[in-house]
């Protein structure tokens, strides 16, 4: 009789410990289920958006919807501790699922050392804090490599996001650039996205321009350097230089190579 | 002139003219009456080519309507609507103007004869004054006038109205039928007009044809058309029948239902 | 009929458009010096500026005599070129287009076909009952547009974030481009437009009238109709093809046209088309330089500009014009 109950006991304890250590968390950016899954927290994600593509594990995960349009009965009956977003979910439906005792998480750092303060403060959140600093000090070196590789004038560089109408990005991207050892000429540009004057784009008149995004034949005129010294970049991977995630680094260091071939 | 010869005509496989024959000699002024639904509007909208009729054919000085196209009949075929809706302010003299787009090529432009037969217009009217008013802010009985000239206008020999005085005062709907019959008896105007008056479609004209239920019911002189078993056929009420003092034509007078 | 008072009106209108093309080359977003616009290292940017003057006015045109037609063929002030489901054909195609991109097709060319394709479903179901009234081609209007922007919407909402922006700036309307040919398309096309319903005004006259009364003075109504809403559906899908869908302008300008000169399509065509390449080189100036290196769709502008000013000739009287 008093096996079972000990034995009942020790069961009890050990899960309970088990639901303590495993939070049920919803991740609806592409940049958030990286990170969550570069800190070893794959096993803990209960549902993801459609966008989440990276790592190849996402895919037995299921999906939630997005961002701007979730599948809110979904995620309620799903009981989610957190949930992470880039941009938000809109206030409206944050302080619904607040008021349900849920903790909403934002992550959308504009440079590179507030990306490594968001992969740290979710390391201390998960109890990562050990593959988080791993993660962070990875990240810190390849950077550092990749500075020490720099030399000359920074190139001017211009990213196409889309051509009718002239659509360019700045935000993180213009840390990615920079660290790469380029200044992003649209840099000015408050949000993370943009209509761009041509006109704007000849004055400042890129060396590089890298075509990501909804692009079909762009052309530009032919002052522009980046067209004079044939330096425009296409088939690039655009998911590297604009997710604020743990694969920036390599965003930063395929950029550095073009920079600088 | 101008005829129906076995006319079968309506809307969506819907007859509601069941075979209709008149004709109109040159010079006539021909009052169409009869009840409302008795068909007299689809009558008009045959005789002016806006319906094709199911059956039957229509003529006009010889020739067959069905073989005439739209510009061909403008020159010979003129036609007042019962109510004009203008959605567009146009200037009166615009309005009467656009009665010579039958006669000026595509690109040309109104010619100094033009413009003088559109002013005669107005003056046979007796609207002359009213030549550079906007046409949405005259009274229903100046802008009746302004269509009609800008029918007459069009230099036509034959004239359709439809209704053209319902909406009219007494004395505008007398100045209106003694236009007509001025036109009539000066011009030689040839006119076929719906009228819904009894009396003064009597007054003014030397036929009539009284529609109902979409056939002919009696056709001729006032005197032969308007007696009161066929009106009280026709109109399905009583009534009694007696000579103008002073115009000799027949009158019709109501009986109330005691 | 004042010739003197038509004729100076005119004139000012013409002086207008000069003037304001000329401004559209002095100002841009980047700052230039007004005398060294000319040199040769500004050419790059004073060629960029002419192009967009020019596809202002084509535009500006287009959108007016396809606003003056379909006022007047539907008889109906409130009509306007993207009444008959133009937009969101043409929107809908841009957003197909941009989904294939990978196999090549332009969005300008899926825009087009869009807008063609949408004016040939109007066409269909308006003639549904037998006759192609204007109420019936007002209402396949409604439902065809209906449907299409739902389709439209349905397609932004299942976008990641930076294309949907991407989408929604397309829809609201650009005035930007790299070479001349797609000016002198949209420029000829709406030359086109201008000629062949100036050379129709007394058909468009009379069918202000009425359809029948038009009828009666002797005019082919169905196949005026045809060919005339058929132009207006070409150029305005070519214009949303290429510049997105600039709003207001062919609404507002044939209604103000019309109060200020009349509804005489020989003088009513002629202003319109001035007034609105005039109103669209106006509103480019904004959207060129509010939130300079940032482009302003000129579709946000053209309401902003178009509102206030549109009221104000709204209350002023019917007389203004010329005795």
């Amino acid at each position: 009789m008093r096996k079972i109950f000990l034995t009942t006991a020790v069961l009890l304890l050990v899960f309970a410990c088990r639901l303590e250590a495993a939070p049920r968390i919803i991740s609806l950016a592409p940049n958030t289920t990286e990170i969550l899954f570069s800190l070893g927290l794959g096993d803990s994600i209960i549902g993801l958006d459609d966008f989440s593509d990276y790592p190849e594990e996402v895919s037995g995960i299921e999906r939630l919807g997005t961002f701007n349009n979730p599948n809110l009965e979904r995620i309620i009956l799903l009981k989610p501790d957190y949930i992470l977003v880039n941009s938000g979910l809109g206030r409206a439906r944050e302080d619904y699922f607040t008021g349900l005792g849920i903790k909403i998480i934002k992550v959308s750092p504009e440079t590179m050392e507030e990306l490594y303060s968001d992969i740290w403060q979710l390391g201390i959140i998960f109890n990562k804090e050990e593959d988080a600093e791993n993660i962070l000090r990875d990240m810190r070196l390849r950077i550092e490599n990749i500075s020490r590789k720099r030399s000359g004038p920074r190139p001017k560089v211009f990213v196409q996001l889309f051509n009718d109408p002239l659509v360019t990005v700045s935000s993180f991207v213009n840390d990615i650039i920079r660290l790469a050892g380029g200044e992003n000429i649209a840099r000015d540009i408050k949000n993370d996205s943009g209509l761009f004057s041509y006109e704007a784009l000849i004055d400042r008149n890129p060396d590089i321009i890298l075509a990501v995004g909804f692009v079909d034949k762009s052309d530009f005129p032919d002052s522009i350097n980046a067209v004079k010294n044939h330096r425009i970049y296409r088939d690039l991977d655009p998911d590297l230089i604009l997710r604020p995630g743990p694969r920036a680094i390599e965003g930063v260091d395929m950029l550095n190579r073009i920079f600088y071939e | 002139m101008f005829s129906f010869s076995d006319i079968r005509a309506g809307y969506n496989n819907s007859e509601i003219l069941k075979g209709i024959s008149f004709n109109v000699q040159r010079g006539d002024f021909t009052g169409i009456i009869g009840p409302n639904g008795s068909g007299k509007t689809t009558l008009l909208r045959a005789a002016t080519k806006m319906i094709k009729p199911f059956k039957g054919d229509v003529f006009l000085e010889g020739k067959n309507l069905a073989d005439m196209s739209l510009k061909e009949l403008a020159v010979i075929m003129a036609v007042v609507p019962q109510d004009t809706a203008f959605v567009f302010p146009f200037r009166v003299i615009d309005v009467v103007l656009m009665g010579r787009i039958p006669y000026i090529s595509r690109f040309g432009f109104e010619s100094r004869k033009d413009l003088k037969i559109a002013l005669e217009a107005l003056e046979f009217v007796d609207a002359l004054h009213l030549k550079g008013r906007f046409i949405d802010e005259l009274s229903g009985g100046e802008r009746q006038r302004v269509i009609i000239a800008k029918a007459i206008a069009q230099e036509p020999k034959i004239l359709f109205l439809d209704e053209p005085t319902t909406h009219l005062d007494i004395n505008h709907q007398v100045q209106i039928f003694e236009l007509l019959r001025k036109m009539n008896k000066e011009s030689g105007l040839t006119i076929v007009a719906i009228l819904h008056d009894l009396n003064l479609a009597s007054d003014y004209c030397d036929k009539l044809i009284l529609l109902s239920e979409g056939v002919i019911k009696s056709k001729g002189v006032p005197d032969e058309v308007l007696n009161y078993k066929t009106i009280e056929e026709a109109y399905k009420t009583v009534v009694i029948v007696k000579k103008n003092p002073l115009t000799s034509r027949p009158h019709i007078f109501l009986v109330k239902k005691d | 009929m004042n010739k003197f008072s038509i004729a100076r009106f005119l004139f000012i209108l013409i002086f207008c458009l000069l003037a304001l093309i000329v401004l559209n080359i002095f100002i841009g977003a980047v700052k230039v010096p007004a005398d060294k616009i000319f040199e040769p290292a500004f050419f790059e940017i004073l060629k960029l500026r002419l192009f967009r003057a020019l596809l202002a006015v084509a535009a500006g045109a287009g959108l007016s005599v396809a606003g003056v037609i379909l006022q007047t063929v539907l008889r109906n002030p409130l009509a306007e070129p993207y009444v008959l489901g133009v937009s969101s054909g043409a929107g809908l195609g841009a957003v197909i287009g941009l989904l294939f991109i990978s196999l090549g097709i332009g969005v300008s060319i899926t825009a087009f076909l869009g807008g063609i394709i949408t004016i040939f479903l109007v066409y269909k179901l308006a003639k549904i009952d037998g006759r192609m009234s204007p109420e019936n081609m007002i209402i396949a209007g409604i439902i065809v547009n209906g449907l299409l922007s739902s389709l439209l919407m349905f397609f932004v909402s299942n976008s990641s974030g930076a294309n949907i922006h991407s989408v929604i700036w397309w829809l609201l309307g650009n005035l930007q481009v790299y070479r001349i040919s797609p000016v002198l398309i949209l420029l000829a096309a709406s030359l086109a437009g201008f000629l062949v319903s100036f050379a129709f005004s007394r058909e468009l006259n009379a069918i202000s009238l009425g359809e029948e009364e038009a009828r009666h003075l002797g005019i082919d109504i169905e196949k005026v109709k045809i060919i005339l809403l058929g132009l207006a559906a070409f150029v305005t899908s070519l214009a949303v093809s290429i510049c997105g869908i600039i709003g207001f302008t062919g609404l507002m300008m044939p209604h103000v046209a019309r109060k200020l000169i009349g509804p005489d399509h020989r003088l009513l065509l002629p202003a319109s088309v001035l007034m609105g390449s005039i109103f669209l080189l106006l509103c480019d100036i904004f959207s060129k330089t509010i939130l300079a290196p940032k482009e302003v769709p000129i579709g946000v502008i053209t309401s902003f500009i178009g509102v206030p000013f549109f009221i104000y000739v709204l209350k002023k009287s019917r007389k203004a014009y010329f005795k």
